[in-house]
């Protein structure tokens, strides 16, 4: 009867190691990208709460100096970030000072420009629409 | 010949040994860092969401928070602290961790209201 080599031939180690290793490194880099973009999150809502009360504030200002002068309206747009702004609108009434507008506005993203499209007209042809 | 089996896989072994616990030190690394970070995004939200409502509640004067007469947060009781102080018409809110480091600081306008 021929004896057994062992239970675990040369190789089958290396093999379990190198896929253990790969499913911890994967586990460590999901978990250290999620924490990372969650911290990146975080940040960037900070910054934006912050600019949002920094136009609050020049907002206020805005106000008191117009509740100061004479003026009949005021407008003014006060930029909060790349994408957002405090719009303010002011008007007196009867020597009251009136709020008509004092709230964020998002402004639309940019068309993505391309390649010009045909539109269908085959006018510029010399043919005929279908 | 059977010499040598032995030794290989010996060999085989150490060498693996080694190469995983070089790995497992790096994930682990890694690990620590991610919850470091996690720790540190979650503090952060929380700090905004603390100083914003201290900063709303002190300048409107409204009572779910109190404050003492140097401006700090009394009925916090949990893991920050809440510094407020006025300059002019500007009222700043510190936050801080329990251990006095200032993770958050927000500015928000302290004069009369519209």
């Amino acid at each position: 009867m021929k004896k057994s080599d062992g239970a675990l031939g040369v190789g089958v180690i290396t093999i379990s190691t190198v896929l253990l290793v790969l499913c911890l490194s994967v586990m460590a880099m999901l978990a250290f990208s999620s924490a990372r973009a969650e911290l990146h999150l975080a940040q960037a809502n900070a910054e934006n709460i912050s600019a949002y009360y920094a136009a609050d504030m020049q907002a206020h200002r805005l106000y008191a100096d117009f509740a100061a002068a004479s003026e009949e309206s005021l407008r003014a747009e006060i930029s909060i970030s790349d994408r957002q702004s405090l719009c303010l609108w002011l008007e007196r009434e009867d020597g009251q000072v009136r709020v008509r507008a004092w709230n964020t506005v998002t402004r639309e993203a940019e068309a993505p420009t391309g390649p010009e499209l045909w539109d269908g007209n085959l006018s510029e042809f010399g043919g005929q629409k279908p | 010949m059977r010499l040598n089996r032995n030794t290989l896989f010996l060999t085989e072994l150490v060498l693996n040994v080694l190469i995983f616990a070089l790995c497992a030190g790096a994930c682990v690394l890694m690990l620590v860092r991610a919850d470091s970070m996690r720790r540190q995004s979650s503090a952060l939200t929380d700090a905004v969401y603390i100083a914003q409502t201290a900063a709303e509640t002190f300048r409107d004067g409204r009572s779910s928070l109190s404050f003492d007469a140097a401006g700090n947060l009394t009925d916090g009781g949990g893991d920050y602290t809440a510094r407020c102080s006025r300059q002019g018409e500007e009222l700043t809110v510190e936050l801080l961790d329990r251990h006095g480091e200032r993770i958050y600081t927000l500015q928000v306008w302290g004069g009369e209201g519209r």
